[in-house]
């Protein structure tokens, strides 16, 4: 079956500076599928590149090496009718629901629109039937309360949902959903998730799912596939449940062992895997080995020369490490 | 927190911000007691009021806010019947204050020992080797290498780092009693962790007294001992950290637990708490949770449910215990 989105060797790289140049490598040499109906959770620390991996499976940037195909057709080659049939298929739904919506647009005006614009509805009447059928779907209830109300009257989690329903409309195939419940309380982001899950479940639409942490990641990816970023890099790939109950990568199994969890006496027992240092290497300055050595506990001289590649070590798990085999046996730092 | 020795007492206190749409009572006869020597939480979603407390506290409230009703006891003094001096002296000497976002709050053009000087001389006099002596011990409490980051710009630093410089910065004075608020939002893992174990190394050799104001629960679980739960401007839950999580008496102290995804635990045991939090400009009558909880009666809707020890050091409003 051809996959819904695959990435073929893709690099992007910023540059920045007039005068002397710099070069930022923020995506290097991802290889990645997603297939229909599938979810993909992207986990990696603020600078690791997530977002920008996030826009090329987008199609919001250009890549500078490599292919990004949908339904096996490279888009940066498709003819222009194509390209715009295949736009309203990939959603996003943003971090900052006060910044995506705009403020001076009432709910009515701000679902009406795009359903004008895609011709799914004729009449006003139609419009407005449309918009409520939307925002009871996406659980603004009751629906006629919220039609005549702007952003500003709205929580971040409304706001959120309102997002969720904006992005439905073109009935999309994928939606990239790049840190949806960061900014809402969080009374409010499980349920968020749930209605994410429902949209995945109901409507079969694949979902590409960014986070900077891996409890909400394994929520809502419980079904599907993780991948670890680190410094641009993808280092771990594989179904959530095994990559969270069976980590390999050192970087994967020391971020696992420092998230903090609602127990106070796992919390204070667990054993936090020690890193040589703090601090992350610039992507201008990448270092020419594994891009974790300078922070691998279990570093050795290879992994100073040679990057890993990422390999399949167990079936559908994937690691890039040279001493993946030789690691000590992993165990959970919250068991006795 | 009934503690026996509580350093900071606030008792009835209410306070209000007069805004467009009529006035917003952001703390509803709160009443809240700091546990001495210990690290105390305070824990709301946004707009519980749980930095509207601590501003009462600081004296930090905006131009629109202001103390309708209430005391509020450092050790014995009532802070809000002080003249403003008193009360400045108290503020940074007694107690100290890391904001939220505290990373951007260092000074561009600064170097890092000059904030040191210049934090220290608005209120002591003291040599400048001194100074620098002091800020030197403390930011290696903190795990930073002084020699490296006195000379340094904080542009020159990453987040955690400047994160710990503030950390250094308010213990120069050798407050009593810490504020912190939510010292770890917006920080990776990593960061995260080093700097919750660097704030137990400061606890456990200092001794100071923290408050932790957060909406972080998994933070709580790892560093308090006593924790307060607000909700929609009042203190709904009060108990040692292993009662809160553990056996958590009121309904939404139980709905947050069970709301917050984690690493470990069975998935299908985590559920949403159903709807949203009221506004602060419009509270529902009665319990103002009861639009949200599965145990609510007609009692609920109608009465305030006042908040009553139920055991010793364990206080909850809810009308199921009382």
């Amino acid at each position: 079956m051809t996959p819904l989105v695959e990435l073929r060797n893709v690099s992007k790289i910023f540059e920045r500076g007039f005068i002397r140049k710099v070069r930022v490598h923020a995506v290097r040499n991802v290889n990645l599928t997603i297939d229909k109906g599938e979810i993909l959770a992207v986990v990696g620390e603020s600078g690791c590149g997530k977002t920008t991996l996030g826009k090329l499976i987008a199609g919001l940037i250009k890549p500078t090496k490599g292919e990004v195909l949908w339904l096996g057709k490279n888009i940066w080659r498709m003819k222009r009718g194509e390209f715009k049939k295949y736009r309203p298929l990939v959603q996003l739904i943003h971090q900052d629901p006060y910044a995506s919506l705009n403020p001076a647009r009432t709910v009515l005006q701000i679902l009406g629109d795009p359903i004008r614009y895609y011709g799914l509805a004729k009449s006003k009447r139609e419009v407005r039937e449309k918009v409520i059928e939307l925002l009871r779907y996406v659980g603004l209830t009751p629906p006629e309360y919220f039609l005549n109300k702007y952003p500003h009257h709205l929580s971040g989690g409304m706001k959120q949902r309102l997002a969720v329903a904006r992005a439905l409309i073109p009935k999309p195939m994928l939606i990239v959903a790049d840190e949806p419940i960061s900014m809402i309380d969080m009374s409010l982001r499980l349920s968020l998730l749930d209605l994410l899950k429902r949209l995945h479940k109901e409507l079969g639409i694949a979902f590409v799912y960014i986070s900077h942490e891996l409890a909400s990641t394994r929520y809502f990816a419980h079904d599907g596939k993780t991948a670890i970023m680190y410094l641009g890099t993808i280092v771990e790939y594989g179904p959530t449940e095994q990559l969270i109950k069976n980590p390999v990568h050192p970087y994967l199994r020391a971020i696992l062992s420092a998230m903090p969890v609602p127990d106070p006496e796992i919390a204070r027992r667990r054993k936090v895997l020690e890193l040589k240092s703090l601090e992350l290497p610039s992507p201008i300055k990448l270092p020419p080995g594994c891009p974790f050595e300078t922070r691998c506990p279990f570093s050795r001289s290879i992994c100073k020369e040679k990057m890993p590649e990422l390999r399949p070590i167990e079936e559908d798990h994937y690691v890039a490490c040279h001493i993946a085999e030789e690691l000590p046996e992993w165990r959970p730092p919250w068991e006795e | 927190m009934s503690e026996e020795n509580p350093i900071l007492r606030v008792r009835d206190l209410v306070v209000e911000y007069a805004v467009r749409e009529g006035v917003i009572r952001a703390n509803d006869h709160v009443s809240l007691d700091v546990a001495k020597g210990l690290v105390n939480a305070l824990v709301g979603e946004s707009g519980s009021g749980k930095t509207t407390l601590v501003d009462a506290v600081m004296g930090t409230l905006p131009p629109n806010g202001y103390i309708r009703k209430g005391e509020i006891y450092f050790k014995d003094k009532n802070i809000l019947k002080l003249n403003p001096e008193e009360r400045r002296k108290i503020r940074w000497e007694k107690i100290a204050m890391v904001f939220q976002a505290a990373q951007n709050s260092l000074n561009p053009v600064m170097r890092v020992a000059e904030h040191f000087i210049d934090t220290v001389l608005a209120h002591k006099s003291m040599s400048k080797d001194e100074i620098l002596r002091k800020a030197e011990e403390l930011l290696k409490l903190v795990r930073l290498d002084p020699e490296q980051v006195l000379n340094a710009f904080p542009h020159e630093l990453s987040g955690g780092m400047k994160q710990r410089v503030i950390i250094a910065l308010s213990l120069m004075l050798d407050p009593e009693l810490l504020i912190l608020d939510e010292p770890t939002s917006a920080l990776d893992v990593m960061t995260q962790h080093y700097l919750i174990r660097t704030l137990k190394e400061v606890h456990e050799k200092k001794g100071i007294t923290m408050l932790l104001v957060t909406h972080d629960l998994p933070v709580v679980a790892e560093i308090a001992d006593r924790v307060a739960i607000m909700y929609c401007a009042k203190i709904v839950e009060v108990g040692d950290v292993r009662k809160i999580f553990y056996e958590p008496l009121h309904p939404y102290t139980h709905g947050l637990i069970h709301s917050i995804p984690s690493i470990i635990g069975d998935l299908s045991k985590m559920r949403p708490i159903p709807g949203e939090p009221p506004s602060l400009l419009n509270p529902p009558p009665g319990c103002r949770f009861h639009p949200r909880c599965p145990y609510a009666t007609e009692k609920c809707k109608k009465m305030e449910p006042p908040l009553v020890e139920v055991e010793k050091g364990r206080l909850v409003a809810c009308f199921r215990y009382a």
